[in-house]
C-alpha cells in the first residue's frame, strides 16, 4: 500500500514537472491500451448508437426542425459574410498579412467522446499519419473548437476549449455603433411613390384603333419593390477597436471566460454580443481570427487585474461530428511535440 | 518453459491486468458514449471498489491502481492522479470485511456503490491538491449519486467477474 502511494505521488509530480518521464510513461501504457481500447470500440460501438437512438431521437428531431429554420434565416446573411470574408481575405493577403486561407488543414470525424466528467476531450480518426501534431488548433464550421493535445499514427485527442485546463489567447472585437453603420447596395425606393412610365416606342400602324398625332397620357403606376439583401457596414471613420485577453474553458457547468479585459478609454466598455477571435502572435496556440464566441455577460471583479466576461461559445461543442484541424504548430509546442506525441503499436 | 508460461497466465495478478485492460477499454469507450443523465459512469471505480470488498484493501487498492493508470492514458489529468483515486476507492471497498461478518452479494454491491460515489467526490479534490483546475462546484454530488447508482446496478454481473479474476488457483496442500 505504501509502495502504491510512493509511485502515484512519484509519477503525479514527475508529470506536473512536464518532464520527459511522465510522458514516457504514458506514452508505454498507452501503447499497451491502444490496441485493446481499438478493439473495444469497434464491439461496443453499435451498442453506444442503440443508446443513443433511443435517448435522443426525439431531442434529434426537435433540434432538426429548429436548425432547419434557422438555416432558412441565415442563407441570405451567409452569403454577404462570405463574400465579406473573401474580400477580407484578398486584402491580407495583398498586404501579406497571415491568413487562415494559407493554412492547410485535415478533416477528421469524432469517434469518441471524453470518458469523464472533469475533462472535456473529443478523439477523432486521424492521426500523425495525416500530418496532426500536439498543439495545432481544431476547428468546425461554427468556430475554433479546441487543440491537439495526444497523437496517435490514426487518432488523436483533442481538448474542448470549454476544459478547464485550456486558455488561448484572444481579442475582443467591439463593434462601432449602429449609429457609425451605412447601408450599401440597391437604394431601395419608397413604396408608396408614384412615377412616369414611359412606353416603349412601338410601331404605330400595328395598333388597333391609334390615330397618328394623338397624344399619348401618361401612366401612374406603384413601382414594384423586389427584396434585394443590402450589406451594413461601418462608415470608413468607425473603425472597430480591439483589446486583448486570456480565454478560459470553466470545465464541466461552467461557460467559458475571458480574463485580463481592462476597459481603457480608448477600447470603452466591452458590449454584450462582441464577437471573441484568436488573437494570434508568435507565442499563441491559433492563428489570429478565429471565431471562438461572443460575450454573453461581463462578472464584475475588484481589484486591477479587469473584468472577466462570460462567453458564449459559436460551436456546439455537445454534438461534435467532423472537425478541421489547421496545420500549424505553435513555436511554444515544437519543442514538447516529441516526448507528447506517442505512437502506438500498428 | 511451457508449464512456467502457462502458470504465468494463469496467475491471478496477469488476470488482474489483462481484465484491467477490458474494463479500462470500456471505461474510454462504451462509458463514454453511454451516459445515464448525461453523466459519465465510473466502470473503472466500480473494478476497484469490488476488487477490494471481495478480496481485501490490498488487492483493491493494486486492481484500482492498473485501472486507474489504463484510465490515464484518456485523460487530460495529471498523469496517475486517477490511479491514486481508483487505489483509494479498492482499498475503501476492502473495508467492507471489518464492517461485515459474511458479506452479502447486496452488501459487496452496496459497498461498491458508497466507494464508487467517494471515488467521484474525491477525484475534484485531488486535482485541487495537485493544483489541476477541475472546473466543477456543486454538481459532482449529482455525479458522485448517478454513478453508485449505476454502479450499484452494474456490480451484480460484475461479482461474478471479479471473483473468478481474483481467485487463488492454489489448491490447499
Amino acid at each position: 500500500m505504501v509502495l502504491l502511494a510512493l509511485a502515484t505521488v512519484f509519477v503525479i509530480t514527475l508529470d506536473l514537472g512536464g518532464g520527459a518521464g511522465a510522458a514516457a510513461a504514458r506514452g508505454i501504457v498507452s501503447g499497451l491500451f491502444s490496441p485493446v481500447e481499438r478493439v473495444m470500440r469497434v464491439v461496443t460501438r453499435p451498442i453506444g448508437d442503440v443508446w443513443r437512438a433511443v435517448g435522443e431521437y426525439d431531442a434529434l428531431l426537435e433540434e432538426n426542425q429548429i436548425l432547419r429554420e434557422k438555416v432558412a434565416q441565415q442563407e441570405g446573411a451567409a452569403i454577404a459574410a462570405a463574400a465579406s470574408v473573401r474580400l477580407s481575405q484578398e486584402l491580407l493577403a495583398l498586404n501579406g498579412l497571415p491568413t487562415l486561407a494559407g493554412i492547410n488543414s485535415v478533416s477528421a470525424q469524432v469517434i469518441g467522446e471524453a470518458p469523464s466528467n472533469l475533462s472535456a476531450t473529443v478523439e477523432i480518426n486521424q492521426g500523425s499519419d495525416s500530418g496532426i501534431r500536439v498543439g495545432m488548433p481544431v476547428l468546425n464550421a461554427a468556430g475554433l473548437v479546441g487543440r491537439i493535445t495526444r497523437v496517435e499514427r490514426e487518432r488523436a485527442v483533442v481538448m474542448l476549449i470549454s476544459d478547464p485546463n485550456y486558455a488561448v489567447s484572444v481579442k475582443i472585437v467591439d463593434p462601432p455603433d449602429p449609429e457609425d453603420f451605412v447601408a450599401i447596395g440597391p437604394e431601395l425606393p419608397d413604396p408608396g411613390a408614384t412615377t412616369t412610365t414611359v412606353p416603349r416606342p412601338v410601331a404605330t400602324t400595328a395598333i388597333p384603333g391609334f390615330t397618328p398625332g394623338e397624344q399619348v397620357a401618361a401612366s401612374t403606376v406603384p413601382q414594384v419593390i423586389v427584396d434585394v439583401p443590402s450589406l451594413t457596414v461601418p462608415a470608413g471613420t468607425a473603425d472597430s477597436v480591439r483589446e486583448t485577453g486570456i480565454f478560459e474553458g470553466m470545465g464541466f457547468e461552467n461557460l467559458p471566460e475571458v480574463r485580463f479585459i481592462e476597459n481603457t478609454k480608448r477600447f470603452g466598455e466591452v458590449k454584450v454580443g462582441s464577437p471573441i477571435v484568436t488573437a494570434g502572435g508568435s507565442q499563441s496556440l491559433a492563428p489570429p481570427d478565429i471565431v471562438i464566441g461572443t460575450v454573453l455577460n461581463p462578472v464584475g471583479r475588484a481589484g486591477v487585474a479587469g473584468n472577466r466576461y462570460v462567453i458564449q461559445i459559436t460551436a456546439d461543442l455537445k454534438n461534435l461530428s467532423f472537425v478541421r484541424i489547421l496545420l500549424y504548430q505553435p513555436i511554444t509546442e515544437r519543442g514538447a511535440a516529441a516526448p507528447a506525441t506517442t505512437v502506438s503499436a500498428p | 518453459m511451457i508449464d512456467r508460461l502457462l502458470a504465468l497466465l494463469t496467475n491471478r495478478w496477469t488476470r488482474l491486468v489483462l481484465v484491467a485492460l477490458v474494463v479500462g477499454a470500456l471505461q474510454t469507450t462504451l462509458f463514454g458514449d453511454v451516459r445515464p443523465f448525461g453523466t459519465v459512469v465510473q466502470f473503472a471505480f466500480l473494478y476497484a471498489a469490488l476488487a477490494g470488498a471481495i478480496h481485501g484493501s490490498e488487492v483493491g487498492a493494486i486492481a484500482g491502481f492498473v485501472v486507474g493508470f489504463l484510465y490515464d492514458t484518456a485523460l487530460t489529468t495529471p498523469f496517475g492522479l486517477t490511479a491514486a483515486v481508483a487505489a483509494l476507492v479498492g482499498a475503501g471497498g476492502g473495508l467492507l470485511p471489518f464492517l461485515v461478518r459474511d458479506p452479502t452479494w447486496w452488501s459487496i454491491s452496496l459497498a461498491a456503490a458508497v466507494a464508487t460515489a467517494g471515488g467521484v467526490l474525491a477525484l475534484p479534490v485531488a486535482m485541487i491538491l495537485v493544483g489541476a483546475p477541475s472546473g466543477i462546484g456543486g454538481a459532482v454530488v449529482g455525479l458522485a449519486a448517478v454513478a453508485a447508482a449505476v454502479n450499484l446496478l452494474l456490480s451484480i454481473p460484475m461479482i461474478p467477474a471479479v471473483r473468478w479474476t481474483l481467485r487463488d488457483a492454489r489448491l490447499p496442500g
